[in-house]
C-alpha cells in the first residue's frame, strides 16, 4: 500500500471516527428529557408500581462497602454493642424513615412519576418521596441535608441518570452499623432491562467514609395492577428503640393497663 | 382445606402455598437482614415455632403492623390475651389478606416466634382460620 493510499484511508478512518462521535453527541443530546409532556410521550414505560423485595431480586447488595479506618472502627464498635446486646435496634422502630440508599430498598413499593422537568419516585414505606429535577438545573451550592438528598437528573436514552447530594449523616448506608459522611455522592442509572424489569445501579462515593466507589445493582419487579398504600407508620407502633438502643415491645392491648 | 372468597377474589392460590416454602422464604429474607421495613427481629426468637389456639379478640389491621390478639385458656381455666405482629397491610393485603381475615371470636391456630422477653406473644409466621385455611406471613406476591 502507498504512503497516499494510507494517508487516504487514516482521513477517511479518522473523519468517520469524528462522525461517529458527533452522531453519537447529537443522539444523546437529541434524547428527549422529559422538560415538556410531548416529551414525556417519547419516554420508556414506566408505569406501574416497582417492588424490590420478592418482585425481581435480592435486597442485599453484592460486595460490602470498602470503609476507611475510622468508619471501619467505628463500624466495629456498633457491631460489638450490637453482639453485647446493648444495641438491639435502629430509629426506624421509632418510625424514623431510612433516607438514602437505604429508602429504596424497603419491603414496599415504589412509582414513578414523570412530569416535566421532574421525575418523582414515591415510596410507599414511610410514605416518603424523591424529587428529581430535570430541567437542567444544578444542585444548590450549600444544600441542606435531608434524609433523601437533593436530586438532578438527566436521560441518556432510555436510562434515567440521578445524580443526588447533600445527605443528612442520621442514616447508615445500607445498614445502620455502616455509616457515612455530609459528603455522600449517589448516582444511579435507570433503565428497563426486560419488559418488567427496572434495574438502578447505584454507584456510591463518599471522600471521608469510602475508600472506593461502592457500586450495587437492584432490580425492581413490575405490578401493573396494584396500586401504592398508605403506611403511616406512627398508626400502631409497638415497636420502640430507646436513645441508647434498647429495644421493645408494647404488649398492651387497647384499654389495659 | 376449603376455598374463602373475599371481595370476588379466590384467595386460595396465595393461600395454598407449601408451609415449607413460606418458611424458607422467611428464612432467606431474615438473613437478608432487613426483613422488616422498620426493626430488627431482637425482640423475637426467630429460631424458635411456638403454636396457641384461640378465640381472637381482636385484628388490628394497621401500620407499621397488623396485631392479632388471641384469648387462649390456660389448662387452670384461667385466660392469657396473647399479641401477635405481623406484616403491613400494604404487604399482606397483595398476598391475600384483608382486614376481615380475622374476626373477633373466630377459633384460631396460630404459629409464632415467641417474644424473648416471655411475654405472651411473638411474631406470626401463619395462622389457621377456622375453616381450615392457612394464612401465612411471608409470601411471594402475586405477579401482574
Amino acid at each position: 500500500m502507498g504512503e497516499s493510499m494510507k494517508r487516504y484511508l487514516r482521513a477517511v478512518f479518522i473523519s468517520l471516527a469524528v462522525a461517529a462521535t458527533h452522531a453519537a453527541a447529537a443522539q444523546s443530546s437529541a434524547s428527549p428529557q422529559g422538560d415538556t409532556w410531548a416529551s414525556i410521550a417519547k419516554l420508556p414505560d414506566w408505569g406501574g408500581i416497582w417492588e424490590v423485595t420478592f418482585g425481581g431480586g435480592p435486597r442485599t447488595p453484592g460486595e460490602p462497602p470498602s470503609l476507611t479506618p475510622p468508619y471501619t472502627a467505628r463500624m466495629k464498635e456498633y457491631q460489638e454493642k450490637q453482639r453485647s446486646g446493648e444495641i438491639q435496634d435502629t430509629p426506624a422502630a421509632n418510625c424514623v424513615p431510612n433516607g438514602m440508599p437505604g429508602i429504596m430498598t424497603q419491603p414496599y413499593p415504589l412509582e414513578v412519576l414523570f412530569t416535566p422537568g421532574k421525575v418523582t419516585i414515591v415510596i410507599e414505606a414511610y410514605s416518603q418521596w424523591r424529587q428529581i429535577f430535570t430541567d437542567g438545573r444544578g444542585h444548590p451550592e450549600d444544600p441542606d441535608l435531608t434524609f433523601n438528598g437533593h436530586s438532578i437528573g438527566h436521560w441518556e436514552g432510555d436510562t434515567l441518570v440521578v445524580d443526588t447530594v447533600g445527605f443528612t449523616t442520621d442514616t447508615g448506608l445500607g445498614n445502620f452499623a455502616t455509616r457515612h459522611s455530609e459528603k455522600m455522592h449517589i448516582v444511579e442509572r435507570m433503565h428497563l432491562t426486560a419488559p418488567d424489569v427496572l434495574t438502578i445501579e447505584t454507584t456510591i462515593t463518599d471522600p471521608e467514609a469510602l475508600t472506593k466507589p461502592w457500586t450495587s445493582s437492584r432490580v425492581y419487579g413490575r405490578h401493573r395492577d396494584w396500586t401504592l398504600a398508605e403506611y403511616v407508620c406512627q398508626q400502631n407502633n409497638r415497636n420502640f428503640v430507646t436513645e441508647d438502643g434498647k429495644a421493645g415491645v408494647n404488649l398492651k392491648h387497647e384499654g389495659e393497663e | 382445606m376449603s376455598k374463602v372468597t373475599i371481595n370476588g377474589v379466590a384467595r386460595r392460590a396465595v393461600l395454598l402455598q407449601r408451609i415449607g416454602a413460606t418458611l424458607i422464604a422467611a428464612a432467606a429474607w431474615l438473613a437478608a437482614g432487613t426483613a422488616s421495613a422498620h426493626h430488627s427481629f431482637s425482640a423475637f426468637d426467630m429460631s424458635k415455632e411456638s403454636v396457641i389456639e384461640g378465640e381472637v379478640v381482636e385484628f388490628q389491621w394497621t401500620n407499621p403492623h397488623t396485631w392479632t390478639w388471641v384469648n387462649v385458656k390456660n389448662p387452670d381455666g384461667t385466660v392469657t390475651k396473647y399479641g401477635f405482629e405481623g406484616m403491613s397491610p400494604n404487604f399482606l393485603g397483595r398476598r391475600g389478606w384483608s382486614k376481615n381475615t380475622m374476626k373477633p371470636g373466630d377459633h384460631v391456630k396460630v404459629t409464632y416466634a415467641p417474644l424473648t422477653s416471655g411475654e405472651p406473644g411473638g411474631t406470626l409466621l401463619h395462622a389457621t382460620m377456622p375453616d381450615g385455611t392457612e394464612m401465612i406471613m411471608f409470601g411471594r406476591a402475586p405477579t401482574g
